[in-house]
């Protein structure tokens, strides 16, 4: 009942134009720091963006619906290490247009986010966020379209033409979701060299 | 010929109805019946249900519907009975023993199968039992022995297991055998024998230091009757084991034989007491280890003993891992039980979309390494691992995500494929998340561990979120449970990767004491629930300040204090006298036994603190409490007292008081966070608890004479105003043996109330106390 209670609070906070929810009233030692309580309008930029085709198909488990999928974007981007901060509880839901992104890597030394989007992304128009806080499994698409409307609302917009094509590269094809991983695994390393531990356990040798 | 002896003689003994899932003859799974006697049989399995008790000269065991069932199924093999478990599950009887010599140095084996719908199989198969006979007459008595000394009130405490090194006393209690006093006896510390083994060989070779001890008998108690019977050199060292068993026995008549009028500590009830090497350091196996993977989200690392080729039916534990975690980074478990031959899987976690998705890779993770023991490291694993007895461990989101996983097979929403529910004895989940509720986040009746890191940051276990609340899952397990929550210890500290531990609050301990602690409670964790192995009990149901591993200094770290919970499953025979939950009130307990009480406040109700921080708060009976949420039904009884004495008494039903078959009073107890009341006298906080027969004998033990009281709450800051995080239980348990030793005429077969007294009289002068799960526990 007092999470209804503090999702309640949000939309009050978000009805009036935004606010914080205090998901730990003070701060010591370790605490997680307060999530933004609607979509945050802080510019999420685009370093790479690479469109991949599957050969198998891949599940996106990251949206309640799970659609099928074989062909998305593997993306770099780069935001305050703050926002991605790992949360057992509710985190920011990380939004590529009206999708749900999937977050590979942590990021939260670093600042970079290798995430796998999807579908064909139109970077120019399409912006990227974070989303109020939740578990992916339980967005919706039409919870997706809302969270998209708001962060419109808010002036988040896509990167315009010239910068999209210029971060955009070549499309690759990939046997399936284990060969996405460990391309993803590869910017990983550049970006985000701190999580060795994340690459050596998406290269262990496939057996089957 | 063989058989057809077999065949009369099992024909002359086992006509006798049956019953399911626990299987005991005279009250153990293996006894020896002299001939001319009766062995009482009792079988216990799911209530108004087919049974059949089977019997063979062969123990098994052999594989069947995935399990392995505790019989040979020879051609010899019997079956003996079949009925229907009556409305409590229970079914008692005995068996008559015919003088038939050609019994002697025959054994019978036996398991009970109950045809229970609600198990994936529909066939509820008991443990083995088995039953060999004598015609020698030895009848030592059988009394509890070995144990610490205390300072006060029963000035004894007799127990299971004692640590390696520290010296083994004995405690006679001439009140309760006083055809010892004014004499010598001879005290013998043994190797641990079965009843059958002592009848066979009745001679007494002790291996103390400095040989048995001749002592002589007073008549001053138990104080003056307490004796070194070792100063500490007894071998703890049980291989892959936990707990090297020994037996104590008073030899009367000093003549060097176990005979009659001798008293011994472990005939027929197991071994008289364990001597366990510190449970947190390393088995005897050297560890080998392979990471693989199986395609998305199927990666795994592997632990297992490198000498696997040498061993069988190996245990399997599988690790889920929390949110931006990894599942490279449990080691510290890998490794460990591995070293005393397990073999542990971590692998990798689907987390960050949700609860649900990580519960999947739990599932789809187990049934990858099921399906390629061939593949995985080269095949050493084929043919080894033991899938009747798994466990699952998660962490935080992974936590919670095992939860789900057993809720969805339990449901038929997932359907393994290489293995079925009842192959899970264990779940244990390390600060676990609670997005879910009680409609799937729920582990139901099967085993259940529950690890709080009470400085945790994230899982934080404040008020203000139903999601962070650890102990919901803990309180939703229907059956047997148990909690280990670390003070100072952080989210990060539960693994061994990189990043902080994401800790705040005073005298953090980091990871290297936390794997300590850990890795000293996983081990019997695991030895009790998969291994059967009675020497593990104690270190999950005393206090961690009684018995913790000598790695982990209690006393001398002054920042570790470790807090812990212990449910009995209710198979175990255990008398409940209040849940505090179906029905219960201030006036009447869960179990109907009227309740008196001159305490003005006392209050029953879920134990759900009801706003959303730690603030004190006078109109708040249940501030600082997180056991539930407003769909949860965890109930539990509050109070407070100040400076002046009061009482909370249970009159026992008649079908409550005989006490005679069990062994100690258990309850939970804690202090209320951030009241006056508690922050007062900051520290361990006690009571009285007082017994009385139907005769108006009656036997008071205080908490602080036998215990160390239960804990203050942790002093963390922020969660509203003020000093103090969650209300801390504590499993607190007396022997029955100790209020006995107080008064010795105290009937223990007819118990007429139970009373816990408050007060300065009594304790704590002053306090504001939770109490739940009152009840009489059988061993």
């Amino acid at each position: 009942m007092k999470h209804s209670i503090y999702w309640a609070a949000a939309l009050v906070l978000s009805a009036v134009g935004g606010g914080v929810i205090a998901f730990n009233s003070t701060r010591a030692g370790d605490e997680r720091p307060e999530l933004l309580a609607q979509p945050q309008v802080e510019a999420i930029e685009v370093i790479e963006a690479t469109p991949f085709t599957l050969l198998a198909p891949k599940t996106h488990t990251w949206r309640a619906e799970a659609p099928a999928y074989t062909s998305g974007t593997l993306l770099v981007l780069r935001t305050s290490p703050e926002n991605l901060i790992p949360r057992q509880t509710y985190e920011h839901v990380l939004y590529v247009g009206d999708e749900t992104a999937e977050r590979v890597n942590v990021g939260e030394r670093s600042g970079y986010v290798i995430a796998i989007v999807p579908g064909d992304v139109d970077l120019a128009s399409t912006p990227i966020f974070f989303g109020t806080p939740a578990l992916p499994e339980q967005v919706t698409r039409a919870a997706a379209e809302i969270e998209l409307a708001k962060a419109t609302n808010l002036g988040v917009r896509g990167m315009g033409a010239a910068r999209a094509a210029a971060v955009t590269g070549e499309r690759i094809v990939l046997q399936d979701a284990y060969e996405l991983y460990l391309q993803a695994s590869v910017a990983i390393e550049r970006f985000a060299p701190d999580e060795v531990d994340l690459v050596t356990g998406l290269r262990a040798t496939r057996i089957r | 010929m063989r058989s057809t002896a077999l065949t009369l003689a099992v024909g002359a003994l086992f006509a006798l109805p049956a019953a399911g899932s626990d299987l005991q003859l005279a009250g153990q799974q293996n006894t020896v019946a002299l001939l001319g006697t009766s062995v009482p049989v009792t079988l216990t399995g799911g209530a108004g249900l087919p049974a059949v008790i089977y019997v063979d000269v062969s123990p098994g065991p052999i594989s069947f519907a995935g399990e392995s069932v505790a019989l040979g199924f020879t051609p010899s093999a019997l079956v003996l009975a079949g009925g229907v478990t009556n409305g409590a599950g229970v079914f008692a009887s005995s068996l008559a023993v015919p003088v038939l010599p050609s019994l002697l140095g025959v054994t019978f084996y036996s398991v009970g199968v109950v045809l229970d719908p609600t198990d994936p199989n529909g066939l509820d198969f008991s443990n083995g039992a088995s039953l060999g006979f004598t015609d020698v007459a030895v009848n030592p008595i059988e009394v509890e022995l070995a144990g610490v000394p205390l300072a006060s009130g029963p000035r004894f405490a007799w127990v299971t297991s004692l640590r390696e090194s520290d010296p083994v006393r004995v405690a006679i209690d001439p009140a309760l055998q006083p055809q010892l006093v004014g004499t010598n006896v001879d005290i013998y510390i043994t190797a641990a024998r079965t009843a059958a083994e002592w009848i066979a060989t009745p001679s007494l070779v002790d291996v103390s230091s400095g040989g048995a001890e001749t002592v002589a008998i007073g008549a001053g108690g138990v104080v003056a009757n307490t004796f070194v019977a070792d100063t500490g050199t007894l071998s703890g060292d049980a291989g892959a084991s936990l707990g090297v068993a020994y037996d104590v026995v008073i030899d009367a008549n000093q003549n060097g034989v176990l005979d009659s009028g001798d008293l011994i500590d472990g005939f027929s009830t197991g071994a008289g007491f364990y001597i366990c090497r510190d449970p947190s350091v390393a088995g005897p196996f050297a560890v080998s280890s392979a990471t693989y993977s199986g395609g998305s989200f199927l990666g795994q690392i592997v632990y297992y003993p490198t000498n696997i080729a040498a061993l069988s039916n190996v245990p399997l534990v599988i690790v889920s891992h929390g949110n931006g975690h990894n599942y490279l980074w449990y080691g510290h478990i890998g490794q460990h039980l591995a070293s005393y031959g397990y073999v542990v899987m971590s692998h990798q976690n689907n987390t960050v979309p949700g609860v649900v998705a990580a519960s999947t890779t739990t599932l789809t993770n187990t049934d990858f390494l099921l399906s390629n023991l061939d593949t995985i490291a080269g095949g050493a694993l084929l043919g080894k691992i033991d899938i009747a007895r798994m466990t699952w461990i998660g962490h935080s989101r992974g936590g919670e995500g095992i939860a789900i996983a057993y809720d969805r097979i339990l449901k038929g929403l997932y359907t393994p494929v290489n293995y079925t529910l009842s192959n899970l004895r264990l779940l244990s989940s390390m600060a676990p998340t609670d997005f879910q509720g009680p409609g799937q986040t729920n582990t139901h009746g099967v085993n259940y561990h529950l690890w709080v890191a009470e400085s945790d940051a994230d899982v934080n276990g404040c008020t203000s979120s139903d999601v962070a609340q650890p102990y919901h899952l803990f309180a939703r397990a229907t059956n047997q449970r148990q909690a280990t929550t670390i003070y100072g210890a952080g989210h990060g500290d539960l693994h061994n990767g990189t990043g902080s531990s994401v800790a705040a609050g005073p005298c953090l301990l980091g990871r290297p004491v936390t794997h300590g602690i850990m890795r000293g409670y996983l081990l019997p964790l695991v030895e009790f629930h998969i291994r059967d192995n009675p020497a593990a009990k104690d270190w999950l149901a005393r206090q961690y300040e009684d018995l913790a591993p000598q790695s982990a200094p209690v006393g001398i770290n002054p920042c570790i204090v470790v807090n812990l919970q212990f449910r009995e499953a209710a198979s175990t025979g255990k008398l409940v006298i209040d849940t505090f939950e179906g029905g219960a009130t201030s006036s009447v307990a869960s179990s109907g036994a009227p309740i008196t009480t001159n305490l003005a406040n006392y209050t029953v109700g879920r134990l759900d603190d009801p706003d959303t921080v730690f603030t004190g708060n006078a109109t708040q009976p249940f501030n600082g409490m997180t056991y539930a949420r407003n769909t949860d039904f965890e109930g539990g009884g509050v109070f407070t007292f100040d400076n002046a004495d009061a009482f909370l008494r249970y009159n026992l039903l008649p079908g409550q008081r005989d006490w005679s078959g069990l062994a100690a009073l258990s309850l939970r107890a804690c202090q209320s966070t951030r009241s006056t009341l508690t922050t007062g006298e900051l520290g361990d906080a006690s009571f009285t608890v007082r017994v009385t027969d139907t005769n108006g004998n009656g036997s008071s033990i205080r908490l602080a004479d036998v215990l160390q009281g239960f804990e203050e709450p942790y002093q963390r800051t922020s969660c509203g105003v003020g000093v103090g995080w969650s209300n801390q239980f504590e499993t607190l348990r007396i022997g029955l043996r100790q209020f006995q030793a107080l008064t010795p005429s105290l009937d223990l077969s007819s118990i007429a109330s139970v009373e816990l007294r408050f007060g300065p009289s009594h304790g704590s002068p002053f306090g504001f106390f939770g109490i739940d799960d009152l009840e009489v526990v059988a061993d």
